[in-house]
């Protein structure tokens, strides 16, 4: 490796770091003072960490326990299952397809949403104005106009 | 698939670093602690299925993608600072920096001892962290921290290899500009890491 | 399933087709080597940072480039120079910033004028007291609307 002198070009303002060797050596070095410090985290925080880290677990636990038993046979069929195993079956189809009902509908929503946005001017004209996007943006202007 | 004892067994050897990361990026550790609780939970109900191996990356993943939620959720935004951003930033989602914030520093005239020493670097290294911009500090933490390699920080981060080194590059830079200013070659650790051969 | 489950599963399949059709559209959210060179000239301050972008940003912008070729050189030079603090603004101050714009588009010239002096105006204020103005005042756009 080479020596200090060559590695730095080093004036009284600037740290330039020339050398690629150099700058991963910088860079782990950080990086392993702070992990190091990462690890010495206060108890306090470490609990709720390992309190979150428990939740999310238990989670998957429960799901893939879950999985085994639907993956059992059903007369009813895994797709009514998704609505409730409360219902009877006339509920079931009545909830599913309100569900799918509220959903096609909202899909039309946004595509008529965005339709109507198309038909609008884009961002081009706000650019092209007489003001800068700034001036437009500027909570603080708005605010001053109101007493000039 | 992986089994809950293996996304234990990962989650608690990610976790403090994890919620580091997160704090540095968010500036809050009440906030940073909700974000890293919704990674988990999110790492475990949508990929709960997937092989252990690709953890590291999904979560990584998850995370900053639950830290961008929390950024557009915040209401405050101030106009100044974006102006200000030329931050050779090509970052729309830029945190909010104050330009007015000063650092202390403390002045030892006395040798520090190593412990002494130690926190005050670190304690640095953490504000210059803070300090850079948003794509610099994610790539430092993937390349530097998560040692991921460059594709899969690339992949993480939605950008270019190239982008990635040269985030990288930029962070390197940036922080020991920012260290050398604070005085951190005053310790003396910097310079000597950089001596050894 | 018993009662009517061909309904059902053709409600279903319907489903499936518009979720597919809704992340197709997404995926179609083109990078920069796949924009037309018309499309790169005009986003030219981008190109850096286009394939960052979120498909409903890169959108965005792509809008920009469709109406840049109608406009007066002046106008698209103005354009140009103005995409990258654009590019910068959070979602919430591009909202604003429609908002205002389209009202400012409905004033009177003279009135239009009157703003652009003002604008002048506000800028020679010190930027302490500019910030002072923004912290105070309440944000107009309301949370979970955004672009």
């Amino acid at each position: 490796m080479t020596t200090h002198k060559q590695d730095m070009t080093h004036d009284n303002n600037n740290l330039f770091i020339t050398d690629k060797a150099v700058e991963q050596q910088v860079a782990q070095h950080m990086a392993h003072l702070l992990n190091d410090n990462a690890r010495r985290l206060s108890p306090d925080l470490a609990q709720q960490l390992q309190r979150a880290r428990e939740n999310a677990v238990n989670h998957l636990a429960q799901k893939q326990a879950q999985m085994q038993h639907s993956a059992g046979a059903s007369r009813n069929g895994s797709v009514l299952r998704w609505f409730g195993s409360h219902f009877g079956q006339q509920h079931r189809i009545a909830s599913a397809a309100l569900v799918i009902l509220v959903m096609l509908l909202t899909f039309l929503a946004i595509q008529q949403y965005e339709q109507s946005h198309h038909l609008e001017d884009s961002d081009a004209f706000l650019l092209a104005s007489e003001l800068p996007p700034e001036a437009y943006a500027d909570k603080g202007f708005d605010a001053w106009l109101d007493t000039h | 698939m992986a089994t809950p004892r293996e996304l234990s067994d990962f989650l608690a050897s990610v976790e403090r670093r994890a919620f580091k990361q997160t704090a540095y990026a968010v500036r809050d550790d009440h906030a940073a602690l909700d974000i890293v609780q919704d990674a988990m939970m999110k790492l475990s109900e949508k990929y709960g299925n997937h092989p252990e191996a690709e953890f590291p990356m999904l979560f990584q993943r998850i995370l900053q993608n639950t830290t961008r939620d929390f950024w557009r959720r915040q209401k405050v935004r101030n106009l100044w600072t974006s102006l200000l951003s030329s931050f050779g930033g090509n970052d729309p989602d830029n945190e909010d920096r104050d330009p007015l914030e000063t650092i202390d520093v403390e002045d030892d005239a006395d040798e520090p001892s190593a412990a002494l020493a130690r926190s005050q670097t670190i304690a640095l290294i953490e504000t210059a962290l803070q300090k850079l911009p948003l794509r610099q500090r994610e790539a430092f933490v993937l390349r530097y921290w998560e040692e991921m390699d460059v594709a899969e920080t690339a992949a993480i981060m939605g950008c270019s290899d190239g982008s990635v080194k040269t985030h990288c590059s930029r962070a390197v830079h940036a922080l020991a500009k920012e260290l050398k200013k604070q005085g951190l070659d005053k310790l003396g650790l910097f310079e000597a890491k950089l001596e050894k051969p | 399933m018993a009662r009517h489950p061909l309904v059902l599963k053709y409600a279903l399949s319907l489903l499936f087709l518009l979720v597919l059709g809704a992340a197709h559209a997404e995926d179609a959210m083109p990078t920069w080597s796949q924009l037309t060179e018309e499309q790169q000239k005009v986003l030219s301050p981008l190109a850096g940072e286009w394939d960052t972008l979120r498909p409903w940003q890169r959108e965005k912008m792509l809008d920009i480039a469709r109406d840049y070729p109608k406009m007066p050189p002046e106008k698209q030079e103005r354009v140009k120079n103005r995409l990258t603090n654009w590019s910068r603004m959070t979602p919430y101050e591009r909202e604003n910033a429609r908002k205002r714009h389209q009202r400012f588009r409905d004033l009177p010239d003279d009135k239009k004028q009157e703003l652009r002096k003002k604008w002048r105006e506000y800028q020679r204020l010190p930027e302490a007291e500019r910030a002072k103005l923004r912290a105070e005042s309440p944000d107009t756009y309301g949370d979970g609307q955004m672009e």
